[in-house]
């Protein structure tokens, strides 16, 4: 799995050991406290006042057939493990702010752009997801088609570099947000969407099936309340948009 | 039409106090990471099992795949799974809550299954599917918000009514099910009575005795599917047994059951030898047998007295001894003078040269007793399960069995959820009166798991009663399983079980329960 490579090489973990279907890793204290669920060991630790000893732990991504010992596991992308370590990395990366480095002895001009992952869910008698990128211009006000790409041939880092200074923004990230929710809102309404109708179709018959059963008896009301809610919770087609993560990044104009 | 948006604006909340902030070093490839992972892993289509991608140490079958995904597309996770005994029930149920959860449809889970099988779905969901159950045991806590296991007797006290009434459950699973057909009991009302969005139903037999049964079970999933009470009365029952408008009735029942048969499942079935051993009595084993009939309890028809000596004479015994001095009679006499069981000679016969594991049934604990000190003291090590044994008990039986023991004696009413995959030798050490019977005993070794071929022995004196159910049932059992194993006859099932039953205890003799055998079978033929 690359995941736990790129993952503990970003989260500062020093690798001790790596085969195609193993890894090692020393981990750091925070990476310690934060995914070991050991917070007894660590509030000891704190009260005494000593430093704590962070564990080494070894991943398996094939199941090595033998019983696994203490500081061991195996893991999946079904784990609870890989989606712990998936959530802290969405959580400590929630929102970054990046300067594009450049070597050079001229004084470079960095312009601000708001780069966002949206997460839409679209559910109703199940459900499928898509991650929407956006990229903003926060002066000009335009959009980016291929702003994912571009960052990867570009060298950024998380502090800003000598001899480069940032424009201020003229649009504030938080109105460049509702720019770009005004946006995925007009993109979803363009969309055709079969799968909503067809899932009220199916609700229809399920409420008239129920209708049938109970046929307006009073005593069971509170029955047929609860049968209705649950159609209704599995068919009601519903749209969920929030933000995956997203990001402030300053970017030399030519990089547009 | 447009489905309603809604917004989640819980990152938004803090973006002017991130702003403020700088980024730590590895914060942009964590940034990248957390996007490139999430879209691998997300359901990119409405359609489609994500799980079995996710679990690759499980090697799933085509037909279990299959249930998940009908389940999941077409019955939008509200479902009967009747699959026959073995065939994976549980994995079928596990897979689609797995993948119910990985599309973050399902959180808060409720599995309800018999006492004793609580901590075998703990163990299966963890080792198979990564999902940490929490067993609620004498002092449940309902408002967990993950997925629970409890048996459905202590959840339906009266004391939790107020917590399950103000408690929603994405899923409930019930195993069992067959155990929540009858409306007017205590476990249909509570189920009836819970919050559920989405729930399965396992059963193997969702037909006991006749077809209400089966628009009850329904009406807990999908109330209204047959119509009401009344409609469904008139429109698909003909009299207490018979049904009428057959195709529509099945059509609609497909919409909910998934019923999954063996032969239909399996491309290169486990194959399986069933070997039937008539053995001599022995001359006291015989005279025993044929004094029977002058000492013959009230209550007791003769054919039953008959077939418990079939088994061994402690069983009969067990019978006899009630009756006001029986002590004194030539039977008990006989019976004294019976100093070898031909039947468990044959047995050890067996056992020693098989080398293998060895899973015995039989019908009377007085001969599980026999048994079980009979191996013993001929150095084979041998353990007993029953049905009433309490669950550590079991667990720690089969753990014998598995370990050093080499041979389990289990009565039938022991063998309800048994998987014993690692054995495959199974004798009948006496023979039940219901081959169906005799198909849920194999189905504990022949069953989802097992890769090697069953062997089975069935063992019957000559010129018995066990001689002739050979001839009437065992024979014609090919009969008797094609009229029951299948979804479009599944409700004929009960009238030939009641005719066996009914055949069975209350002929008069021999003569006439063969009579009754044989009008059946030519019926079915």
């Amino acid at each position: 799995m690359p995941f736990l490579r790129t993952f503990f090489n970003a989260c500062e973990c020093r690798i001790l050991e790596e085969s195609n279907d193993s890894l090692t890793v020393q981990l750091t204290e925070e990476a310690d406290r934060a995914l070991m669920n050991r917070p007894f060991y660590w509030h000891y630790k704190d009260q005494l006042g000593q430093p704590g000893d962070p564990l080494a732990f070894t991943f398996f991504t094939k199941d090595p057939g033998r019983l696994l010992k203490y500081q061991e596991e195996y893991i999946t992308f079904g784990s609870p493990r890989f989606h712990q370590f998936l959530l802290y990395a969405q959580k400590r990366a929630s929102f970054i702010k990046m300067y594009e480095t450049s070597i050079s002895s001229k004084t470079v001009q960095l312009e601000p752009w708001l780069f966002v992952h949206f997460h839409l869910s679209y559910e109703a008698n199940g459900k499928k997801e898509k991650l929407v990128p956006l990229a903003l211009h926060l002066i000009s006000g335009t959009f980016s088609n291929n702003f994912s790409e571009k960052l990867t041939s570009l060298s950024l880092s998380h502090m800003i570099a000598p001899y480069h200074y940032v424009l201020s923004p003229l649009i504030t990230p938080a109105s460049g947000l509702n720019r770009m929710k005004k946006r995925l809102r007009q993109d979803i309404i363009q969309e055709e969407h079969d799968w909503a109708k067809s899932a009220l179709e199916k609700k229809k018959i399920e409420l008239a099936l129920l209708d049938s059963f109970f046929e307006q008896n009073e005593e069971n009301n509170a029955h047929f309340e609860r049968e209705k809610a649950a159609i209704i919770r599995r068919f009601e087609p519903v749209i969920r948009i929030s933000v995956l993560n997203g990001g402030l990044f300053y970017i030399a104009q030519n990089g547009r | 039409m447009k489905p309603a948006i809604l917004y989640d604006d819980s990152w938004e909340k803090f973006l002017e106090k991130e702003l403020q902030s700088a980024s730590s070093p590895g914060s942009l490839s964590l940034f990248k990471l957390t996007a490139e992972t999430k879209n691998r892993i997300l359901p990119s289509d409405f359609n489609g099992l994500l799980a079995p991608d996710f679990l690759p140490h499980i090697q799933f079958l085509p037909h279990q795949i299959k249930t998940a995904q009908t389940v999941m597309e077409e019955m939008n996770g509200t479902a009967i799974l009747a699959d026959e005994v073995g065939l994976g029930k549980t994995i079928e149920a596990g897979l689609i809550l797995k993948e119910y959860m990985l599309r973050g449809l399902v959180s808060r889970v409720l599995i309800l299954a018999p006492a004793s099988l609580v901590s075998q779905w703990a163990k299966e969901l963890r080792e198979k599917f990564q999902i940490f159950a929490l067993v609620q045991r004498k002092k449940p806590d309902w408002s967990w918000n993950g997925v629970q296991i409890a048996s459905i007797d202590s959840a339906k006290q009266s004391k939790f009514a107020d917590v399950f009434s103000d408690t929603l459950f994405d899923m409930v699973i019930i195993d069992e099910a067959h155990r929540l057909k009858n409306p007017a009991t205590k476990n249909h009302q509570f189920v009836n009575g819970l919050n559920k969005t989405y729930c399965l139903l396992l059963t193997a037999t969702p037909v006991q005795n006749n077809a209400d049964e089966l628009f009850h079970l329904v009406s807990l999933l999908k109330p209204g599917l047959f119509g009401n009470n009344g409609f469904f009365q008139t429109q698909f029952k003909d009299g207490k047994r018979s049904m009428q408008n057959r195709d529509a009735f099945h059509a609609l029942l497909k919409q909910v059951m998934i019923r999954n048969v063996r032969t239909n499942v399996e491309k290169e079935p486990i194959k399986r030898f069933v070997q039937t051993i008539r053995i001599t009595p022995s001359k006291e084993e015989k005279a025993f047998y044929e004094s029977l009939s002058d000492c013959l309890p009230g209550a007791i028809t003769l054919l039953t007295l008959q077939r418990e000596a079939c088994s061994s004479k402690y069983a009969a015994l067990a019978t006899l001894i009630k009756q006001e001095g029986f002590a004194q009679t030539n039977t008990a006499a006989l019976a004294g003078a019976i100093k070898q069981n031909s039947k468990a000679d044959k047995a050890l016969d067996i056992v020693k040269q098989l080398n293998e594991k060895v899973l015995i049934f039989t019908q009377y604990r007085a001969t599980q007793q026999y048994l079980e000190l009979f191996f013993r003291s001929h150095d084979i090590p041998a353990v007993s399960f029953q049905g009433n044994f309490k669950k550590g008990k079991k667990d720690w039986m089969i753990e014998l069995f598995k370990g050093p023991a080499r041979v389990l004696i289990a009565t039938e009413a022991g063998s309800e959820g048994l998987n014993l995959q690692f054995c495959r030798h199974v004798i009948n050490f006496d023979l039940p009166w219901n081959p169906m019977k005799l198909e849920q005993r194999i189905g504990r070794v022949h069953r989802y798991g097992q890769n090697q071929d069953v062997y089975i022995y069935h063992l019957a004196y000559k010129q018995s009663i066990e001689d002739r159910m050979l001839a009437l049932l065992y024979e014609k059992i090919a009969l008797f399983q094609t009229a029951i194993g299948k979804l479009d006859t599944i409700l004929d099932q009960n009238w030939i079980e009641d005719h066996l039953k009914d055949a069975f205890h209350t002929s008069k003799s021999v003569g006439e329960w063969e009579i009754k055998m044989q009008n059946l079978a030519a019926v079915l033929e």
